[in-house]
């Protein structure tokens, strides 16, 4: 509780919202690049979020209070990590300076994973959570503004 | 001159409820910011209910019991509203999404709004209460 | 070790053994003090307590500079209210009184 705790909670979303756009944009960006720095394709990001408060969920909703640690206070991204899963489109185009040059797939390009569908649909789910959190900064200003009226 | 009448109790419940709609506030900034997180149970606050049920156990029963031997024991003992506190309860058992989050953004929305406006609501009746007090001090 | 028997049981009510003096009571919020009959005595309380709620809005208004996340908005403008509301009243019984004094004097 307290007077900003739920705007300090919504603006933590805010930025967790704000860091997964830019991820996605740089996949999004980064569609046809097969060449990076540390060789092979392109392979796209993905944020990890975790609660600030992580609270040990088992298979019963009942939470010991020795065991409970409050009420939350928001998200905060843990790392940026490369999505090394899925193995790399292979596209035939033999004349491509970054054609594979022997093996069973001579010929073949190693495009990046990222599928533009997937990830358009991610950004929009980020959009929307970005404009919930901003509608709870909004009440929440409301709130404290109509609490200052008491007594006026 | 705020206990024992009509008008500190008033004043009592609607602080204590402005106080469980705060807690309320938060839980919700809460689901909303991780409904993306996997692996994520939203919560929810339980308080009104039990506040009616308190209230509700001070007016004498529908028919009185006869309780002539001092071993009787009577249907229901009045609650104090003053010692219900307000819970946090999980809700873990709900649909989930594929990641096993399970907070749904239109609904914590909502649920903020209708929170927002009962807060609104509360602190206009506190204020007026405070008002018609003072209304009647003037000069 | 006998920790209760049927004749401890009167009903709904059943007795704690309270031994220690850190053994809880069960009571949780303090009852109101019994109000002395004359009027001296209530309007010299009432005074002690406009004094504590003023105190009250004080402290509370410094601790919401100093620690924000401890103190709800509410809080802070309820016990505003209070005060302000109580020492409306002491002021006016005040005042009354005095007038009534004087008309009562004046009129001899």
């Amino acid at each position: 509780m307290g007077m900003f705790s739920s705007i300090n909670t919504a603006s933590s979303g805010l930025t967790a919202q704000r860091l997964r756009q830019d991820v996605i944009a740089d996949n999004i960006a980064n569609v046809n690049t097969t060449r990076t720095t540390e060789g092979g394709p392109f392979r796209r990001s993905r944020v990890v979020m975790r609660p600030r408060v992580d609270q040990p969920y088992w298979r019963t909703p009942f939470l010991p209070r020795p065991l409970d640690h409050g009420v939350g206070n928001g998200v905060r991204v843990t790392s940026v990590e490369k999505d090394m899963d899925a193995d790399p489109r292979l596209v035939w185009d033999p004349t491509h300076p970054d054609a594979i040059q022997s093996g069973p797939n001579e010929g073949y390009v190693e495009m990046p994973n990222v599928n533009i569908v997937s990830e358009m649909t991610d950004m929009i789910s980020a959009s929307r959570s970005y404009e919930a959190n901003l509608s709870v900064i909004d009440g929440a200003k409301n709130m404290f503004e109509r609490a200052l009226d008491i007594g006026r | 001159m705020f206990s024992g009448n009509t008008f500190g109790r008033t004043a009592d419940i609607l602080h204590r409820s402005m106080d469980v709609s705060l807690m309320r506030q938060d839980v919700i900034a809460d689901n909303i910011a991780n409904s993306d997180t996997p692996n994520f149970r939203r919560s929810v606050v339980n308080f009104e209910t039990q506040l009616r049920d308190a209230l509700e156990s001070e007016r004498p029963p529908r028919f009185q019991e006869r309780l002539t031997n001092e071993r009787h024991i009577p249907f229901q003992q009045p609650t104090d509203y003053r010692s219900v506190r307000p819970v946090r309860q999980l809700d873990y058992f709900t649909q989930t999404k594929n990641n096993g989050n399970n907070v749904d953004i239109e609904e914590e929305t909502m649920n903020q709004l209708q929170n927002q406006l009962m807060y609104t609501m509360m602190s206009n009746s506190l204020n007026s209460e405070f008002r018609r007090v003072n209304l009647v001090l003037r000069g | 070790m006998n920790v209760f028997g049927p004749e401890q049981a009167g009903g709904h009510i059943i007795e704690l053994h309270r031994t220690h003096p850190g053994h809880l009571s069960g009571k949780f919020d303090a009852a109101p003090s019994e109000r002395t009959e004359d009027f001296a005595g209530m309007l010299f309380e009432s005074l002690g307590e406009v004094n504590s709620r003023q105190h009250q809005h004080a402290d509370l208004s410094v601790q919401a500079i100093v620690d924000p996340d401890s103190v709800n908005p509410h809080d802070v403008t309820i016990a505003g209210a209070k005060a302000e509301m109580s020492l409306n009243i002491t002021k006016n019984v005040v005042d009354r009184v005095i007038r009534a004094y004087r008309d009562i004097t004046t009129l001899r």
